[in-house]
């Protein structure tokens, strides 16, 4: 082995601060228990798909081939089918606007589907009714089930609410809008 | 909780942010949130509103810190080393093992063989992972110490659900479709060519681990030297000995025989420097290395001062694998082609007599470097045995363990490679990893090193004692 290059000397820095964000699997979990079973597929395919913005690391030895591209998955969602660096994703995401991206049209696809709103909102309030302000707290510690409820909610609220292009939605819109907004939030992200 | 979305988009925007002035732990979490917090981390999974033991805490019957450490208590492996537990149980349990055994794994820098170089047929035969093992082990196995990831004797192997091997990495090359199995015959490199059916990892859902019983020998020969062959046994020197580290790390070519000069597994010590103590070459200076000079030398390297500051870690650590060699397996069908591309094997040249080999004419191997504190060191290291027991002598191996799971928990990564200003936020996260890794060393149990940081104020922070800026 005659190859030998010389190590750069330059010492690195001495602290590297990561926001501690939950992975892909962390996310399904809860955006699966907030918006039930029929939000899996699309938070297959934008979040579990999407290791490389998302995170999560997965088990090769999970997949195994019993054929020419014939897969037998104990997981299909943590082994590795046709992704090589599937197992060296960190464990504790990069914050990305990519990741904002995927996340936003997630948000976005659960929310505007009907049956997959009504099982979220049935957890708390009703959607023929305008969601008020406890109802959008209910909505929060859906998310994060110890969130402190602060004036700011209080105030994020009052901000919405207020504002008469809100006001002149149907109650389903409202519910919509405030899901949608809380899904959104980095806040129940961080672990 | 605080609000950190302006926190957390301030250092997102600046990656890598360097805190500046003193830690901030003046506010705390509630108790329920330190719960969620460990809880989510160590599981990944949703908590709910209705979790028993949010009431625990409510009622003031347990501490967060508590009910953390009886998650991992609960996920204990059994006698057997399997992951037990039913119902929600056996949800978390194996959850957590999941996430603490992939977490090891990512400690190593090169771990697996089909993503390092196409090596399909090699993660067939070694368990690409198997360097993660002994870490899970300590953690999950109660009265396990934390030295016998580097002293123990046994080579152990993940046991999966799918009993009869399978396998599960197959390859498309040339046209045609390369599997093992009966219809192909394969041979060992070497002069004798040996047939080459040996067992396989198992795959599938993770159900816990064993001493590898893999038994299988294949007799080859090369230049002379007769070897046994036993894909998967232990070499001795707990993670060290893992055969899957070297072929992962080795450097050297299929068929090169350690010579010491030209030939080393010196990418297998780099990667000890980086993997086991994280730290980064050089780890010794000029003046450490002023008398390694060899002006006559045929290496350039050994003429320079610069280079050496490398090579007088590396090259020493790597003469405890100079009896080891790596070998290519071959279809037996067609052309004698290694197929796929990099099929290895490890050889072991050591023998009782016969000639001297240029490897045995160069100094013992040993470990010097110059400690985290910047203490040098300087200890034997003949064969991997003798190098992990140094290893677990030195304080930096548990500094480099209490660093990786500060990190999991906080996403704070400590650098030990540089000292720190002692007035400097840093050196209040750097004080506290050096100072748990040093228990660690005495106390030599995982669960302690954990329940100290989920008890630190770093912990129940709710930035971890970042300071917002």
């Amino acid at each position: 082995m005659m190859n030998h290059p010389v190590e750069d000397p330059k010492k690195s820095t001495n602290l590297v601060i990561v926001p501690r964000l939950g992975d892909r699997y962390y996310l399904k979990s809860v955006l699966t228990n907030v918006f039930g079973p029929r939000s899996i597929p699309y938070i297959r395919e934008n979040i579990m798909a999407n290791g490389q913005v998302f995170g999560g690391p997965c088990d090769e030895y999970e997949q195994v081939r019993t054929g020419l591209k014939v897969f037998d998955l104990a997981d299909i969602e943590t082994a590795c089918p046709g992704e090589k660096s599937g197992s060296r994703l960190s464990q504790i995401p990069d914050e990305s606007v990519i990741r904002l991206g995927y996340l936003f049209r997630t948000c976005d696809a659960l929310v505007r589907d009907k049956s997959i709103l009504n099982f979220a909102v049935k957890k708390a309030g009703q959607l023929s009714k305008n969601p008020t302000a406890e109802n959008y707290f209910n909505i929060v510690r859906l998310f994060d089930v110890t969130a402190d409820i602060t004036n700011k909610d209080s105030e994020v609220f009052e901000k919405i609410s207020s504002q008469d292009s809100y006001k002149k939605l149907p109650s389903e819109k409202q519910w919509q809008l405030l899901f949608g907004l809380t899904c959104k939030s980095t806040d129940w992200q961080v672990l | 909780m605080k609000k950190l979305r302006l926190f957390w988009f301030v250092i997102f925007m600046t990656f890598g942010t360097h805190a500046k002035e003193s830690t901030n732990l003046q506010s705390s979490l509630s108790e329920q949130q330190i719960f969620r917090r460990c809880y989510s981390q160590m599981t990944r999974l949703y908590l709910p509103a209705n979790d028993s033991r949010l009431t625990l805490i409510k009622n003031k019957k347990a501490t967060a810190v508590e009910l953390c450490m009886n998650l991992i208590h609960k996920a204990q492996l059994n006698n057997q080393l399997q992951i037990s537990g039913t119902g929600h149980t056996r949800i978390e349990t194996d959850a957590i093992i999941k996430t603490f055994n992939t977490f090891h794994v990512s400690w190593f820098q090169a771990y697996f063989f089909a993503r390092q170089s196409d090596e399909f047929f090699t993660a067939n035969v070694y368990d690409s992972t198997e360097m993660s093992i002994p870490y899970t082990l300590a953690f999950f196995k109660p009265g396990i110490q934390f030295r016998e990831t580097l002293t123990s004797e046994k080579a152990y192997e993940s046991v999966r659900s799918t009993k009869k091997p399978i396998y599960f990495l197959d390859h498309f090359e040339n046209g045609e479709y390369l599997k093992v199995d009966d219809k192909d015959v394969w041979v060992t490199g070497g002069q004798l060519e040996v047939e080459f059916k040996p067992d396989l990892v198992q795959t599938g859902k993770l159900l816990g681990f064993r001493e590898s019983k893999r038994t299988k020998k294949f007799v080859e020969q090369y230049e002379g030297i007769k070897m046994n062959i036993v894909p998967g046994q232990a070499m001795g020197g707990g993670v060290l000995g893992s055969s899957s580290y070297l072929l992962l790390n080795s450097g050297l070519d299929r068929e090169d025989i350690p010579d010491g000069h030209f030939y080393a597994h010196r990418s297998w010590s780099k990667a000890i420097v980086n993997d086991l103590l994280c730290r980064s070459l050089p780890v010794l200076t000029e003046e450490d290395v002023v008398q390694d000079i060899k002006n006559d030398s045929q290496l350039e390297f050994q003429k320079n001062v610069k280079c050496l500051t490398c090579h007088s870690t590396i090259d020493p650590l790597a003469q405890a694998l100079k009896d080891k060699m790596i070998l290519p397996v071959y279809s037996a069908d067609g052309p004698k082609m290694p197929i796929p591309n990099k099929s290895l094997l490890v050889g072991d040249l050591r023998r009782k007599e016969g000639p001297v080999r240029p490897a045995d004419n160069v100094k013992p191997g040993y470990l010097k470097m110059r400690a985290f504190n910047g203490n040098l060191i300087e200890k034997p290291a003949g064969s991997i045995k003798e190098l992990a027991g140094s290893l677990s002598e030195t304080d930096d191996y548990y500094i480099c363990a209490a660093k990786h799971y500060f990190s999991f928990f906080t996403g704070v990564d400590v650098d030990l490679n540089s000292k720190v200003e002692p007035s400097s936020a840093v050196a209040d996260y750097y004080n506290f990893v050096v100072a748990e890794g040093l228990k660690l060393k005495q106390h030599q149990d995982v669960r302690t090193l954990i329940k100290d940081i989920l008890s630190s104020d770093f912990y129940s922070s709710p930035n971890f004692g970042v300071k917002d800026e």
